[in-house]
């Protein structure tokens, strides 16, 4: 991703403006992958808001600029790890929050997250660590090296995985 | 970031979960516009936001430490005051500094005789286990007729 530098440098000193133009580029993604890894809007809220601040308060630590995006990534993806390993049941959280009926998503028509309903059960149907290398995968673009560098993994091992759980969506959806 | 390798399948189901996402409605709160008002009212202070954890979740799950919290309560109480032959009551009791005795005379409520023997002998002051270890000697206080206690 091509970053204005110019941007960058004045959000490093403190330009909440260049930092929200920034920020305008990459964060329906952003928010796509902390949707699909949590499976809620208000922990989506939360997740994105802490990444938002944490980023705005360490920009100066970036040294590429176009690393931009990557960068946020990896800040959101460490919050959506710690997100996920606080709920107390991961499988509940995940399965109401895609209900038909529970979730305030569904209730807006206008806002049909997954519009397949075979593709959400087959995405809902992994466990949540696969949900996080698929999203990371889909939506931030990473490999299999930098997903196993963020969730302290082998690149092999999140390779494997990430196979398994495509293929175990593909089965689900035959 | 570098690129993965996908087999044919594997593009087609990412392709697919894309394509799915694409109605994706970002929250309101999350739209550029608002998170620059954000990050000017908090950006600066350096503080970071406090959240409820409990946000999203059902309002049972708020209780469930409080309720875990009285049943071990209760369950202690029943193991140490409604179970007199247990090791709770055995032990528990005199380790909390009450008269064993006094309590297990409670017990024998249902020896109406006997109890009145001992209070009116006043055999049982400090005699700690006197009821429960010495049952022969008790019975010997027992009115013909009562139960035998041990």
């Amino acid at each position: 991703m091509q970053v204005n530098t110019e941007l960058v440098r004045r959000a490093k000193n403190g330009d909440t403006q260049a930092f929200g133009q920034l920020y305008e580029l990459i964060y329906k993604e952003l928010c796509k992958y902390a949707f699909y890894c949590l499976g809620n809007d208000e922990d989506v809220k939360d997740v994105v808001s802490e990444t938002v601040l944490d980023a705005f308060r360490s920009i100066k630590s970036l040294k590429d600029p176009n690393a931009f995006g990557a960068w946020m990534f990896r800040i959101l993806s460490a919050k959506c790890k710690r997100k996920l390993a606080s709920y107390v049941d991961k499988t509940l959280e995940f399965n109401e929050a895609f209900d038909l009926q529970a979730s305030p998503v569904r209730q807006d028509p206008a806002n049909e997250v997954v519009n397949d309903v075979a593709l959400e059960r087959a995405f809902k149907a992994l466990n949540p660590i696969d949900r996080q290398i698929v999203s990371m995968s889909t939506f931030a673009g990473f490999n299999s090296k930098e997903i196993g560098e963020l969730l302290g993994m082998n690149k092999n091992t999140v390779r494997t995985r990430l196979s398994r759980a495509l293929e175990s969506m593909r089965t689900y959806l035959r | 970031m570098g690129r993965e390798d996908f087999t044919n399948e594997e593009k087609e189901i990412i392709d697919k979960i894309r394509q799915s996402s694409s109605n994706y409605k970002v929250p309101k709160e999350l739209e550029a516009e608002n998170i620059v008002n954000m990050l000017n009212a908090k950006g600066n202070n350096m503080e970071y936001v406090k959240y409820d954890n409990n946000r999203g979740k059902k309002p049972y799950k708020k209780f469930i430490p409080i309720i875990a919290l009285g049943a071990a309560v209760a369950v202690a109480i029943i193991a140490v005051f409604a179970i007199p032959h247990s090791n709770a009551y055995q032990r528990v009791i005199p380790s909390l500094g009450i008269n064993q005795p006094a309590m297990t005379l409670a017990y024998a409520a249902d020896y109406k005789e006997i109890r009145d023997v001992l209070n009116a002998a006043n055999m049982i002051r400090g005699d700690k286990g006197s009821y429960i270890d010495g049952g022969e000697w008790l019975e010997d206080f027992a009115p013909n007729g009562s139960e035998k206690v041990m």
